[in-house]
C-alpha cells in the first residue's frame, strides 16, 4: 500500500470485518442452543447435528457459487443489465486465496481488482457467509423434530447460497436493481435476511405439516413446552450478542463519502454507501430491542420465550431503517412490530395448523416484512443511494421489495423444492421414528451399555 | 412526500445535520414514549396484583399451601408425590 493512510484504512477495514465475523459466529451458537432447548429430549442430538452441518455445507456452497452470485446478479440479470463480471469471486480466482495485491497472473483480473480484494475478499466473504448460516438457521428452528436432515440441507443450501444471495445482490448492494428502480432500503436486513428466511420457513412448514400430536383432534394446539428453557434463553442472549457483529458488518467502516474530489470526508456508510454512524445504530439497536422486549412481555403476559423472542423481533422490525430512525422511533416501531406479529402468529397457527416450533416465521418473516414496509412510510422521500439517478425511498417501493423478499425469493423456491421432495417421500421422517424420537437408537445404546456395565459389576461382585 | 431533511447524499457532508425523519417532533416522541412506559408500568402493577389475588385464592388454606410447596419441589422430600391435602411437611419427610 502506497501510504500510511491507505494502509490504515484498508487494514482497519480488514480487521473490522474479521472481528464482526467472530461476533456473528455467536448467532449460530445461539441458534443451536435455542433449537436444542426447544426440541424434546428424544430429538436433541438430531436437532443439533442438523443445524451444525449447515456450517460446512453452506461454507462450501457459498465458496463455490454464492459469493460470485452476489456480484454477478446485481442487474437481475435482465432487469437493469446483464450478468456482471466478477473474476475475483469465482472459486478458482487467485484472489480467493492468499494474495499480496500485486500484479495478477489470471486473465480478467486487473491491478485495481488485486489492490481492492487481496485483503478484503476473505473477510467480506466471511461476513456474508455467516449471514448465510443465519438464514439457514432461521429455517432450521421452524422445522425441527420431523424433517429429514438431507431435505433440510437442500433447503439450507438453496436459501443460504442462492436465494438470499440473489436478494442481497438485488436489494442490499450499492448497484442492485431494486435499489436503483424501487429505491429499496433495508440497511440492517429486515427483508434481505429475515423476511426471505421467514417466507422460506412458511413454505417448508406448509409441505412438512405439524409434528405428531401438535394439534388435537378438535383442532386446538397442544403446547410442546421447551425441554430446557435455560438453553433457549441463553441461546437468544447469544443471538442478541451476535447481532452487534451483524449490525456492524452491515456497514462499511471507513470510506471517503465527499462527492467533491477536492475534499475528503471519511465516514462509515451502509451497504448502499449512504453515511451512517456506529453511534446512531447503537442507539437504535438498543431502543428497538427495548421496544420488542416491552411488547413481547406485554402481549405474552410475561412468557419468557415470547419476551426474549420479542426483543429479537423488535430489532428485526426496526432494522430496515435503523441507520436513519430516531431512537424513540426505533423503540415504537420495534414494539408495534411485536404486537402485530404475535397476534398474526397465533392466528396463522390456529387457522392453517402451521406448526412453527420456534416462531421463526413470525419473529423473522412477519417482523422482516413489517420492518421493510414501515421504513417505506417513515423514510418516505429519502434518497436510497448517493447516486442521484436512483429512485428514492417510497412505501410502494418497500411494499414491492417486501413481497419480493418474502414471497418471490423466500416462499416460492422453497414451496417448489418442498413439493418435489414430498412427492418422492424425501421430506419427512417415518411416522414410527417420529413417535420413538430421532435419537431413540442413541438412547437405547446408552441404556444397553449402562445395563451391560451393571450386570458385569454385579457378576464381578459375586465372584 | 419528504419525511426528512435529506434530499440527496451528494451535498457537502459537513452541511448534513440531523438525519432522522420528522425533525422537530422529538419532544412529542419523548412524551409519547414516556407515556407508553408509564402505561406499561401501570399495566404491570395491575396485572401482577390480579395474578397474586388469584394465587392467594388457590393458596387460601395452610393445607393448600403445603400441598403446593410439596408438589412443586418433590425432590426436597422423601416422597415424589404429596400425600394429599392436609399432609404436613413433617409427614412427607418421614
Amino acid at each position: 500500500m502506497e501510504n500510511e493512510l491507505s494502509a490504515l484504512t484498508v487494514i482497519f477495514t480488514e480487521f473490522y470485518y474479521w472481528v464482526c465475523i467472530v461476533l456473528m459466529f455467536l448467532i449460530h451458537v445461539g441458534f443451536c442452543l435455542y433449537e436444542v432447548g426447544v426440541s424434546r429430549r428424544k430429538n436433541m442430538m438430531h436437532t443439533l447435528m442438523k443445524n451444525a452441518m449447515v456450517i460446512p455445507l453452506i461454507t462450501v456452497a457459498f465458496f463455490f457459487f454464492g459469493w460470485w452470485i452476489y456480484f454477478a446478479f446485481q442487474n437481475g440479470p435482465g432487469v437493469t443489465g446483464g450478468l456482471i463480471a466478477a473474476p475475483f469471486a469465482v472459486p478458482w480466482s487467485e484472489l480467493m486465496a492468499p494474495h499480496m495485491g500485486g500484479r495478477p497472473t489470471q486473465a480478467g483480473l486487473t491491478l485495481g481488482d488485486t489492490a481492492t480484494w487481496a485483503r478484503l475478499n476473505g473477510v467480506f466473504f466471511g461476513a456474508f457467509l455467516v449471514f448465510s448460516w443465519t438464514c439457514a438457521s432461521i429455517l432450521s428452528g421452524a422445522v425441527i423434530e420431523r424433517i429429514r436432515s438431507s431435505a433440510f440441507w437442500l433447503f439450507a443450501i438453496m436459501l443460504g447460497s442462492v436465494t438470499w444471495v440473489i436478494d442481497a445482490a438485488w436489494g442490499w448492494s450499492g448497484e442492485g436493481w431494486m435499489v436503483r428502480l424501487l429505491g429499496y432500503h433495508d440497511a440492517y436486513a429486515s427483508g434481505v435476511i429475515h423476511a426471505v428466511s421467514g417466507g422460506s420457513a412458511l413454505a417448508v412448514l406448509y409441505h412438512l405439516g405439524p409434528r405428531i400430536g401438535r394439534f388435537r383432534s378438535d383442532g386446538t394446539a397442544r403446547a410442546f413446552p421447551p425441554q430446557n428453557t435455560w438453553l433457549v434463553i441463553i441461546g437468544l442472549f447469544m443471538i442478541y450478542t451476535g447481532f452487534w457483529g451483524f449490525y456492524a458488518a452491515c456497514n462499511i467502516p471507513i470510506i471517503d463519502i465527499d462527492p467533491d474530489s477536492a475534499r475528503t470526508f471519511f465516514a462509515a456508510t451502509t451497504i448502499y454507501l449512504t453515511p451512517v454512524t456506529l453511534s446512531a445504530i447503537t442507539f437504535n439497536f438498543l431502543l428497538s430491542l427495548a421496544g420488542g422486549l416491552f411488547a413481547g412481555y406485554y402481549v405474552s403476559k410475561g412468557d419468557p420465550y415470547w419476551t426474549f423472542s420479542g426483543g429479537l423481533a423488535g430489532i428485526i422490525t426496526a432494522s430496515s431503517g435503523n441507520d436513519l430512525y430516531h431512537p424513540l422511533q426505533a423503540l415504537l416501531i420495534g414494539a408495534f412490530g411485536v404486537m402485530c406479529l404475535y397476534r398474526l402468529h397465533n392466528w396463522v397457527e390456529r387457522k392453517f395448523k402451521i406448526d412453527d416450533a420456534v416462531g421463526a416465521v413470525a419473529v423473522h418473516g412477519y417482523a422482516g416484512v413489517l420492518g421493510v414496509v414501515i421504513a417505506g412510510f417513515v423514510l418516505w422521500g429519502y434518497p436510497s443511494s448517493p447516486n442521484p439517478e436512483f429512485a428514492s425511498i417510497t412505501p410502494w417501493g418497500q411494499i414491492a421489495g417486501a413481497f419480493i423478499m418474502f414471497f418471490v425469493l423466500g416462499f416460492a423456491p422453497c414451496f417448489l423444492l418442498g413439493a418435489v421432495l414430498k412427492r418422492f417421500d424425501l421430506l419427512r421422517i417415518p411416522h414410527a421414528v417420529e413417535l420413538a424420537g430421532l435419537d431413540h437408537q442413541l438412547l437405547a445404546d446408552e441404556t444397553a451399555a449402562s445395563c451391560e456395565i451393571v450386570v458385569e459389576e454385579l457378576r464381578a461382585a459375586k465372584g | 412526500m419528504q419525511t426528512g431533511l435529506i434530499e440527496n447524499w451528494t451535498e457537502n457532508p459537513l452541511e448534513i445535520g440531523p438525519m432522522y425523519p420528522f425533525v422537530g417532533v422529538e419532544m412529542a416522541l419523548f412524551a409519547m414514549s414516556f407515556a407508553l412506559v408509564v402505561l406499561y408500568m401501570l399495566w404491570q402493577l395491575r396485572h401482577e396484583a390480579r395474578t397474586y389475588e388469584q394465587e392467594l385464592r388457590t393458596l387460601a388454606t395452610e393445607a393448600d399451601l403445603r400441598a403446593t410447596v410439596v408438589a412443586g419441589a418433590p425432590h426436597c422430600y422423601n416422597h415424589a408425590e404429596p400425600k394429599g391435602v392436609g399432609t404436613t411437611i413433617d409427614d412427607s419427610v418421614s
